[in-house]
């Protein structure tokens, strides 16, 4: 239920910290220098190794299994088989990731763990075993093509339907709006167009691994990598009760949404909860180099018919998609979010066929390509400037930015703020747009290249305060303060901007506030702090917290303290002793008289005062404990803040090649909390957006559904270094449902830059290319292959 | 992350000493280690000799020098070296480039010009991790996966032996246009006809046989050269194709990799060019000619066109040098 009461977005802003750059991550320093603990790094005393066997083959079924020569190996424990009945596994509805396939004897596509898992004292003994294993494969029919699969009689996953190859199909009414086949009737062009977005999959910089262990009283310690801790605990829960996990958080690296979190962490953690139950001794699963068992949302089919109007207002768009998975929200869910456009439908079919089918995706990438799809598109077909037709049809759900304004001024935002102009002000002038804009294959660079320049925009990841979040603010026996709340490391810096939030809230120094990095006994459920979305979801816990924690201070500051010692009482007079609350303020860790600043006391005198006068005999410091939960806002379900994107490109014709040679990223996060930060997730946003548009694609074997190009090596992810010079600019419009106006950031540079090099290389040759922009999807396009 | 299979690690004091080494039996020599570790680790070969050799305990291999009208390189010179060394920036530019153009500064850093002339092939069949493929390159069946599947970055000129992959050296293509010669423990081998189609190796050493030294002879006065590679990435990657051209007074040398088992020479595109003037128009009627005789397989047509656009920009490159 959404309160009404609960409008966190016209909190003020404090005046000191937030939005400062310059101050240095808690963290930053054994990052630097490697000698921060990654879950991989976790060594337990006695601790095992477990291994999953991967199916390297897309399809078939294990017709005999033969392990002897596993159990064999020098240093192995145990060898989990499917088939042994002995084992206690969870219950189906546990394993992670609706794998009710899991770990079976049937294979549904190339990475998927079956047949058995091995314990071991050492990875090495682990992998020596995994070798020895011979197995039997009755060959089954394999199809990783999804036009073939649904032409298909046979079935690729009959465990998902054992009809046909449809996983699901239809229309996604939820993004439906209006009557499209009628607005095709009121608008002056209709132009139709398809493309193909190839698969491609997270990988992050730190394999998937999980430590776990019991001890002999069945208490449970988790060092768990990922995001989803509340479904781990449930899989514990399965074996021990849930108030006897402990679970903890080292740094993960850069894990990126969809099957990350779902179902590769899932998988990771189950076997080592598994193993460690089995066993009785720490274990610890363990993955190959980077995670490829997962498909992203990406991959698809998409077939437009839009009409718009000669001034580039789009009237109705019917998208027809055939794609793998199942998106969040749909394609079209970021084109509803943030236009007027008045008639939108999208109808589906997700196939089934021997890739792995994604559990749940988040980062919206496949939607954030959509509208810059359609967009680009339009733009194209009336050789408008793209910025204005993206001008023209800013809204959300149909209605105009104008009919949106007077429910914005009602909820309390402020009057008159145009996100999407103020994002294209800064970032054509940044980008230098005026002069690079061309008509699509005008410009010719002197070394021959075609030079081209893509633009899209869409709504900002703002309004995930859906979910409500606590979190506690311990101020310790000699004034500092640490936030505790739970933490899943999946790669955005959140330990300043959220200490920076408490610091500036309660009045502390900032070098006072830590936001501890591996707490999570606490019995909190939230959001991982880390993710899509960490302000919108967190920040109103962090600051309703913050402000009891001060409260609480300076009610203690006013309030006379006594000691008991030995049967005497000890009387000791407050600080400001006769003052009331209200009177005061806080500073730099620092208790003063608003109408006298010179009258202060220290946060540490304070606490030091009622804690006792020898904390070896009294702990009453955990009166200075304070915890809080956000609240859920009654917010529109249409989006305020705007993000929009600019990137130049060279194509060479000759070769296909197309090098980035500039961007601008433009995000309005409402209030930045920490720019600095900001700028980090967008350089590192981008670069994954340009690897997913213009490099990244899974190839498969057609004959065997095996992964050809599973690898570092094959599979190319972009580094910062191809993408060339990037400005970042930041907006702050207020316009977010969080604390302060501010919206998330974690995810959406990446997200919505995937389709920018298509839109770029159409400027420069005139043609549109498949998703990857890679030299043969180009010199296809140019003919030449 | 995969386990290395356990082996035996031999520190050779000298070429005499790897050799009896491997004279032995069972062993294979290490320089770099950056192709040879990886494919250890993944289980890319069916089984793997049980002694590693040592070669970086050599000392005074990894020389770089002019010398009786030619360029010496000590075999186990880093990419690195040779891509920063001054002499060979301004004499042998193509070189210089191709071993810039390597990998990663990191890799770079540690891989020799010994080790990148006779890394294996780099195919995604011969390469899938734990053998999966057993293929003919490993030498166990007679099939070459690429011509039912995915063949998108193989051979565009054929296949040798039944076999469709590249060979994917950066410096290969470079030091057949520089015409060098690859001094051995045994020999002397030009190096257009050091690479072959070997199970599993890419050369036509002797089991028993080390490369030493490369030597490349000094160009004439007013000769230019070049290398240009096509890759996804810019800051690592291997070429999807590569090409390097020595532009002389009298002649031209080029050199593809990338597009058969071994770097070719288009030999045609050089006879158009040699003498003349280059022109824009000239470099892409050279880049045509040395695809002329490119056959696609069912998934790299677009392969052609992009050997074809390479060849021409590395001529122009190489005439504008």
């Amino acid at each position: 239920m959404s309160n009404a009461h609960y409008e966190p977005w016209k909190w003020e802003v404090p005046k000191t910290i937030i939005g400062e750059r310059g101050h240095i991550p808690p963290d930053a320093h054994t990052k630097v220098v490697g000698t921060a603990e990654f879950t991989s790094d976790v060594v337990r005393p006695n601790m095992l190794y477990v291994k999953y066997y991967i199916a390297q083959r897309g399809a078939g079924r294990i017709k005999k299994l033969d392990t002897s020569k596993t159990e064999q190996v020098d240093g192995v424990v145990k060898v989990l088989r499917y088939d042994d009945k002995s084992i206690k596994w969870a219950s189906d509805t546990l394993k992670p990731g609706n794998m009710t396939t899991f770990l079976n004897d049937r294979v549904y596509w190339a990475g998927h763990p079956v047949g058995f898992a091995v314990v071991a004292v050492s990875e090495y003994a682990c992998d020596q075993a995994i070798k020895k294993a011979v197995i039997e494969w009755e060959d089954l029919p394999c199809e990783v093509d999804y036009n073939k699969a649904l032409a298909s009689k046979d079935l690729y996953r009959e465990d998902i339907n054992p009809q046909n190859n449809i996983m699901d199909k239809g229309e996604k009414v939820n993004n439906a709006i209006g009557d499209v086949e009628e607005g095709f009737k009121h608008c002056d062009h209709i132009i139709e167009f398809e493309y193909e977005i190839a698969e491609n999959t997270p990988v992050s910089a730190e394999p998937m691994t999980c430590v776990c262990e019991f001890d002999n009283d069945d208490n449970c310690k988790i060092w768990f990598h990922g995001q989803a801790f509340n479904t781990i605990e449930e899989v514990v829960g399965e074996f021990v009760p849930q108030n006897k996990i402990d679970m903890h958080s080292a740094f993960n690296g850069g894990t990126f949404g969809g099957p990350i979190s779902h179902q590769c962490e899932g998988w990771t953690a189950w076997l080592a909860i598994i193993a460690a139950y089995i066993t009785r001794r720490p274990c610890k699963s363990v993955w190959e180099d980077c995670q490829f068992v997962g498909a992203d949302e990406c991959m698809g089919h998409h077939k437009w018919k839009v009409g718009y109007n000669n001034n580039g207002k789009i009237i109705a768009v019917d998208l027809d998609t055939v794609a793998s998975g199942m998106m969040i929200g749909g394609e079209i869910s970021k084109i509803k979010a943030s236009t007027c456009i008045p008639n939108l439908r999208h109808t589906y079919v997700y196939p089934l066929y021997n890739r792995v089918v994604p559990g749940v995706f988040r980062d919206g990438a496949v939607a954030g390509t959509c509208q810059n799809m359609l967009f680009a598109h339009v733009a194209a077909a009336l050789n408008m400037d793209p910025t204005e037709v993206a001008l023209i049809n800013d809204g959300g759900d149909g209605k105009t930015l104008a009919e949106l304004e007077p429910k914005r001024v009602e909820e309390g935002f402020p009057a008159g703020r145009d996100s999407l102009k103020e994002c294209l002000e800064k970032g054509k002038k940044a980008f230098n747009w005026s002069s690079k804009y061309h008509a699509a294959g005008a410009r010719k660079l002197p070394d021959g290249r075609m030079h081209g320049v893509g633009f899209t925009w869409t709504e900002s990841w703002q309004n995930w305060p859906y979910r409500r979040t606590r979190c506690g603010i311990n101020v310790r026996y000699d004034g500092t303060v640490d936030v505790i709340y739970r933490r899943s490391c999946t790669g955005p810096l959140v330990a300043l901007p959220y200490a920076q939030v408490v610091a500036a809230e309660m009045g502390m120094k900032l070098d006072d506030v830590i936001y501890q990095p591996d707490r999570h006994n606490v019995g909190f459920d939230t959001m991982s702090e880390a993710s899509s979305s960490g302000v919108a979801t967190n920040l109103g816990a962090l600051v309703l917290a913050a402000r009891k924690a001060k409260q609480n201070l300076l009610e203690y500051a006013c309030k006379d303290a006594v000691t008991f010692m030995f049967g005497m009482e000890i009387p000791n007079p407050a600080p400001f002793t006769g003052l009331t609350p209200d009177k005061l303020d806080m500073k730099d860790s620092v208790i003063f008289e608003k109408s006298n600043p010179s009258h202060t006391a220290t946060v540490k005198q304070v606490v030091q005062l009622h804690a006792g006068w020898n904390p070896i005999f009294q702990h009453e410091y955990s009166r200075f404990f304070t915890e809080a939960e956000s609240d859920i806002p009654n917010y529109m379900d249409t989006a305020l803040g705007r993000q929009c994107h600019f990137v130049e490109v060279a194509v060479d014709t000759n070769t296909g090649k197309v090098d980035i040679l500039s961007a601008c990223l433009v995000n309005d996060v409402g209030t930045a909390i920490n720019p600095d930060v900001i700028n980090g997730q967008q350089y590192g946003g981008f670069s994954m957006g340009m690897g997913r548009g213009n490099a990244q694609e899974v190839v498969y074997d057609p004959v065997t559904g095996a992964k050809l190009n599973d690898n570092m090596v094959f599979y190319p992810i972009l580094g910062i270094g191809d993408v060339g010079p990037i400005s970042c600019e930041i907006v702050e419009t207020k316009t977010g449902y969080s604390p302060y106006g501010a919206v998330g950031l974690g995810e959406c540079g990446c997200a919505a830059t995937m389709g920018l090099t298509a839109a770029a290389v159409y400027n420069a040759i005139g043609k549109w290319v498949d998703i990857p922009t890679t030299p043969n999807n180009v010199l296809k396009a140019l003919g030449k292959a | 992350m995969k386990t290395l299979e356990i082996f035996e690690h031999i520190n050779a004091k000298s070429f005499e000493d790897a050799v009896a080494a491997l004279q032995k039996g069972n062993a294979e020599v290490v320089a770099g280690g950056t192709d040879l570790i990886g494919t250890r680790r993944f289980n890319v070969l069916p089984s793997n000799p049980a002694t590693l050799i040592n070669l970086k305990t050599i000392p005074n291999a990894d020389y770089i020098k002019e010398e009786g009208g030619f360029l010496k390189i000590g075999a186990l010179a880093k990419l690195e070296d040779i891509a920063e060394n001054d002499i060979v920036k301004k004499k042998y530019a193509a070189l210089a480039e191709a071993a810039h153009k390597t990998a990663s500064p990191h890799l770079r850093e540690m891989g020799t010009i010994g080790g990148n002339i006779c890394q294996l092939n780099r195919c995604w069949f011969f390469r899938k991790d734990d053998n999966y493929y057993d293929c003919l390159r490993k030498g166990n069946t007679k099939t070459c996966f690429a011509l039912t599947s995915d063949n998108r970055y193989h051979s565009i000129f054929g296949m040798e032996k039944m076999c469709a992959a590249v060979n994917p050296s950066d410096t290969a293509p470079a030091l057949v246009a520089l015409d060098a010669s690859i001094v051995t423990t045994k020999r002397t081998i030009k190096a257009e006809e050091f690479w072959a189609v070997a199970i599993p190796g890419s050369t036509v050493l002797d089991s028993d046989e080390i490369v030493k030294e490369i030597q490349i002879p000094t160009p004439a006065s007013g000769s230019k050269s070049a290398f240009k590679k096509l890759a996804i990435r810019e800051s690592i990657d291997f070429p999807i194709v590569n090409c390097a051209v020595l532009i002389t007074s009298s002649g031209a040398r080029i050199c593809m990799n990338a597009v058969h088992n071994k770097p070719r020479r288009a030999t045609d595109a050089e006879a158009l060019i040699s003498g003349k003037t280059i022109t824009e128009e000239l470099a892409t009627q050279a880049g045509e000619k040395a695809v002329e005789k490119a056959v696609a397989m069912s998934n790299n047509k677009w392969k052609i066109a992009a050997t074809a656009g390479i060849v021409k920009e590395t001529i122009l490159a190489a005439a504008n040098a």
